[in-house]
């Protein structure tokens, strides 16, 4: 698998004493957009921080292992991750103004991300690629400070600033999730339209399935810290085999006013230790096995992984 | 910016007349009488007649009103007048004061920032370390201890014990030394808390973790983010301990023999020297209105959200 730029290999994840994921495996190939689904609370945000490896997270590899281009990243060395991250990974936060400092000029806080990677940091680079984003005011948007600019437009300053640095993986966590609809739309046109241009391949994580149908190639969900099931965007929305992935997609909104049918329970509280799936309260197919039987992500079809297939019909 | 720094010096008139009749109105109130203290002063027996002739000569005897208005008339010459006690003027004696005490407030708050600021950047970043402990439990004392007290226990070490100071200052930066550190104990203990808190405070902020993603140098986003972030309320304490060293620190002054502007306050005030004290009060007021605006701009220059109007 030398060729994936991403692979997260049987990764388990503590944050303190909390296990918050377990055993996930998954990899992302080059210029490939993968969307991690799931509740809140599932553990595809800590992904991102485990991989992102920033010790001020608290987040702990306690298994597994993170391979970045054939380079094991799992446990670098804090100056040796500081050089990958920004240059070999990018990063885009959920909250709109958690990218930048709120008082301080963008064209200051470019320079310094430059500098901090012993790059030059060129004014008119930055306007061409502003403009290639279509950015608006494109002139004289270093000058503002982030508090002047609305949260869409923070975020693609944090994804212009990235094209500057670089990098070829890109982390997105919930990116798009607190912004309008018309925000939301320019975010994933210009993700797509690099992933295209650069060949960025892409982790996005988001409990939006619509945002997922429209920028995947693959799509995983995730529940109560394990990967429930992994494949291509279209067979896994299609045609979910997980019982959990079709109560997922059953409680999209749809347009008829009606409430969406929710998920009946809660999901089992971080770290607690489960034999069997970890699904069994609130699944309605569960059998006795079900509770003893261990948790495999298997090969349903042909690059449709599922660890459960009870109660599909073919 | 500078259109508001102007406009607040505009504004600062009005107040500054307010302060003079204050001050005078308080000064006319004061039980005593400055012509018997400075007849009593120069010995001798004081009679009615002479004392009434004295009174006369220091325009005592005239209305209240008279006796202000020409005052502040004089001010505007740039005249505070003379000294009761020593007939010099009182523009003269008092900016050397001031510029003592002006000097003493500069070194003691230079030197504290400078120290404090990297402890409560530090001790931030390392919390709970044997340092912040260590620090911790200093600050706590050197914030407890009250001024008359440090500047007693600096003397006993340094002029007593050691015998490396003379135990009354001179005037010149050897003699500076002890009241400046006297002052700045108390001052690194409260800016180095207040830097440890607010520094902590803005590394919990998420554009920290934006910012170490992107692989950023720590020490850039410790010393030009989270600091520069921070400095609004360290400039706030600071600003506040800035007014009341301008005041003069009546206390450590006169344990050091400081000839500064508290010291020379405090023996105006006995000897009932009139013109002394309300030129000092009319100065120091207007120094602490500028210390204010100064503060304001500051923030502003941090802080672009802040609105100047």
């Amino acid at each position: 698998m030398a060729n994936n730029m991403l692979e997260i290999n049987n990764l388990t994840v503590t944050y303190g004493d909390f296990k918050i994921i377990t055993e996930v495996s998954f990899a992302v190939k080059p210029g490939e957009i993968v969307c991690i689904a799931g509740e809140s609370g599932c553990g595809k945000s800590t992904l991102i921080k485990a991989v992102l490896g920033i010790k001020q997270l608290g987040t702990f590899i306690t298994e597994g292992s993170i391979i970045l281009e054939g380079r094991d990243i799992t446990h670098l060395g804090a100056e040796e991750r500081r050089q990958i991250l920004g240059t070999h990974i990018g990063y885009v936060p959920q909250n709109t103004r958690g990218s930048f400092n709120n008082i301080r000029s963008y064209e200051v806080q470019y320079q310094e991300a430059m500098r901090s990677h012993g790059l030059k940091f060129n004014r008119d680079e930055a306007i061409k690629i502003f403009n290639r984003l279509n950015f608006p005011d494109s002139d004289r948007l270093l000058w503002y400070q982030p508090w002047e600019m609305s949260g869409g437009m923070n975020q693609r300053m944090a994804i212009a600033l990235a094209v500057l640095l670089g990098p070829k993986l890109m982390l997105c966590d919930e990116a798009t999730s607190v912004l309008d609809v018309t925000s939301q739309k320019e975010v994933i046109e210009e993700l797509s339209k690099l992933r295209k241009e650069l060949g960025w391949s892409i982790l996005f994580i988001t409990h939006n399935l619509g945002v997922a149908s429209h920028i995947a190639d693959k799509l995983g969900v995730m529940y109560a810290g394990r990967m429930v099931e992994y494949g291509d965007i279209r067979k896994v929305l299609d045609d979910p085999i997980h019982p959990y992935t079709r109560k997922l997609l059953a409680a999209i909104p749809g347009k008829d006013r009606k409430l969406p049918v929710g998920l009946e329970g809660r999901p089992p509280l971080d770290g607690a230790e489960w034999t069997g799936c970890n699904f069994v309260p609130r699944c309605e197919y569960c059998t006795e096995s079900c509770k003893t039987r261990p948790y495999r992500l298997e090969e349903i079809a042909e690059g449709h992984f599922a660890s459960c297939s009870e109660g599909r019909t073919v | 910016m500078l259109k508001y720094a102007l406009k607040r010096i505009i504004k600062l008139i009005p107040v500054l007349l307010a302060i003079t009749l204050l001050v005078f109105t308080l000064m006319y109130l004061t039980p005593g009488d400055p012509a018997l203290a400075k007849l009593t002063s120069q010995g001798g027996t004081v009679t009615p007649e002479l004392l009434a002739e004295e009174r006369h000569a220091m325009g005592l005897d005239r209305p209240f009103f008279v006796r202000y208005v020409d005052w502040v008339l004089n001010i505007l010459k740039g005249d505070l007048g003379t000294s009761y006690s020593d007939d010099q003027p009182v523009a003269s004696k008092l900016m050397k004061a001031l510029s003592r005490t002006l000097a003493l407030a500069a070194a003691s708050t230079l030197f504290s920032v400078v120290i404090a600021i990297p402890i409560g950047v530090y001790t931030a970043i390392r919390k709970d370390s044997l340092f912040d402990n260590i620090v911790r439990i200093l600050t706590f004392t050197g914030n407890a201890m009250p001024n008359f007290l440090i500047a007693l226990l600096l003397m006993f070490l340094f002029c007593i014990k050691i015998k490396a100071f003379p135990v009354v200052a001179t005037t010149n930066l050897k003699g500076m030394f002890l009241p400046t550190l006297a002052l700045s104990i108390p001052m690194i203990s409260k800016f180095a808390r207040q830097t440890r808190a607010d520094v902590m405070s803005q590394l919990s902020e998420e554009y920290v973790i934006g910012m170490h993603a992107r692989g950023i140098k720590e020490r850039t986003i410790l010393f030009k983010n989270v600091l520069h972030n921070a400095l609004g309320s360290i400039i706030t304490i600071v600003s506040l301990q800035v007014r009341v060293l301008i005041g003069g620190s009546v206390v450590t002054e006169m344990i050091f023999r400081w000839p500064g502007i508290g010291n020379m306050m405090m023996t105006s005030i006995t000897a009932r020297d009139y013109p002394v004290v309300q030129g000092a009060v009319l100065i120091l007021s207007t120094l602490q209105v500028l210390v204010n605006l100064v503060t304001d701009l500051s923030y502003y220059i941090i802080d672009k959200r802040i609105s100047l109007e």
